[in-house]
């Protein structure tokens, strides 16, 4: 360790900060450098004058004004503590209402948002009902015309579903249970329309249809359907079904069993 | 309550017990006023820095936050006496008016303590803050750790700090010797 080294570290030697090995080199260095030495005698002098500097003590006034100052703040304190107990008694009147209010607010909304939502969700429902209605009329009409007698027969039952079917969906079950190809798309037509039977249209249809249907199938189905309605009008369809030799004797049982209770 | 730390005792008086400052008084109010006596060599402005250094610490004595409570206290003296010296400093008339009184005190330790006026003398040719850091720590035997909370540095730079302050110290002593 050169002596700079040494000098850095005489602060730490005198405070006794250093490990045994390095204050034991110090030591050896100090026996033989003048230099270094010396500087640790002036150190040691200046720590000396330092320590030897009396403590000044502050005049009583110093105390007093504490003391003063302590009583004048304790007071302040006191004060605040009785505002602060009467602003809480006030505040807990407050934040009371406060919370109540929160929950008025809270339930009223609830009950404001059900309403609403029910309104709307009705609303909605009601659009949707409607929107559905009129997208199972339009397919039902598109599917009736369509070329699998299959298709056609879905439509129809699917028509059938109406309760109070619009005047495109009757008209298009009359055309088909009068010229539809297929015997089972004439006979679902009829079947539907047996159930719209209080319609004016319908119950011409029928009359007119046994009037002119050829299948005796169809044939026996339509009277049927006109002596469960109780279509009087029907009444000289059926005799004329009666006089038609080309009637087939079933068919004509038919008409036998319930012409008598039309007339 | 004699028995209590001073962090304990810091505590209560921020939990609202502020007799409690009044033992913490008697713990420091002569380091903190011999400290600022030294800074200043004016015992009436000591006297007043001290008195509001523990009015600072009842009215902030919320914002004490467990640490050491001679760290806290010291920071707070520090902060009011750099307060007052940028006053002093703001204010010409008055800077003269103590630099008067400063002498007139120093004719005083001339004729009671001849040591000791050497000394003052070249503590007062360093740097206020090196001055400060010799204060604390040869003066009043505060820790390297302390000064570093205190001061708001690292243990080891103040160390080297206090060091070269002492070097310093020591030259300016035996010049004036």
């Amino acid at each position: 360790m050169n002596c700079k080294h040494i000098k850095n570290q005489l602060i730490d030697y005198i405070d006794d900060n250093l490990d045994k090995e390095t204050s034991k080199k110090i030591q050896t260095h100090l026996a033989s450098c003048k230099s270094c030495s010396e500087d640790l005698q002036e150190l040691h002098n200046v720590f000396e004058a330092i320590d030897d500097t009396p403590v000044e003590l502050p005049s009583k006034k110093l105390r007093m004004n504490f003391e003063k100052m302590l009583v004048q703040e304790k007071e302040l304190d006191d004060d605040s503590k009785v505002v602060s107990l009467h602003r809480e008694s006030k505040n807990s009147w407050k934040v009371a209402m406060q919370i109540a209010a929160t929950i008025a607010l809270v339930v009223c909304g609830y009950f404001y948002g059900k309403l609403e939502k029910t309104e709307s969700f009705s609303q909605e429902i009601a659009v949707l009902e409607k929107e559905k209605y009129q997208m199972k009329q339009t397919m039902t009409i598109s599917l009736i015309e369509n070329e699998s007698a299959s298709k056609r027969l879905q439509a129809v039952n699917y028509a059938e579903e109406f309760e109070k079917p619009g005047n495109d969906i009757l008209n298009a079950l009359i055309s088909k249970m009068h010229y539809d190809d297929h015997i089972n798309v004439r006979l679902a037509a009829a079947e539907a329309l047996s159930k719209f039977s209080d319609s004016e249209i319908v119950r011409k249809a029928l009359i007119h249809a046994l009037d002119m249907e050829q299948d005796s199938g169809m044939q026996i189905e339509l009277i049927q359907i006109l002596v469960s309605i109780q279509e009087k009008r029907a009444v000289p369809a059926m005799e004329k079904l009666l006089q038609n030799k080309e009637t087939l004797d079933y068919v004509k049982d038919q008409v036998k069993i319930g012409l008598p209770s039309l007339i | 309550m004699k028995n209590l730390t001073d962090e304990e005792l810091m505590i209560l008086v921020s939990n609202g017990n502020l007799d409690m400052m009044s033992v913490l008084f008697d713990r420091y109010h002569i380091k903190i006023f011999n400290f600022i006596q030294k800074m200043t060599r004016d015992r009436e402005i000591s006297e007043d820095i001290t008195q509001e250094v523990f009015y600072k610490a009842i009215k902030y004595r919320s914002s004490y936050r467990k640490g050491k409570f001679s760290a806290w206290i010291y920071t707070i003296a520090r902060n009011i006496f750099s307060d007052h010296y940028q006053n002093q400093k703001n204010k010409d008339e008055r800077f003269e008016n103590v630099a008067y009184k400063v002498e007139q005190k120093e004719q005083d330790y001339i004729e009671s303590k001849e040591v000791n006026e050497e000394l003052y003398r070249a503590l007062n040719q360093l740097s206020k803050t090196d001055k400060q850091l010799v204060i604390m720590n040869r003066y009043q035997g505060i820790k390297y750790q302390e000064i570093a909370e205190i001061t708001g540095s690292t243990a080891g730079a103040v160390k080297t700090k206090v060091h070269r302050a002492i070097h310093k110290l020591k030259n300016h002593y035996l010049q004036n010797a």
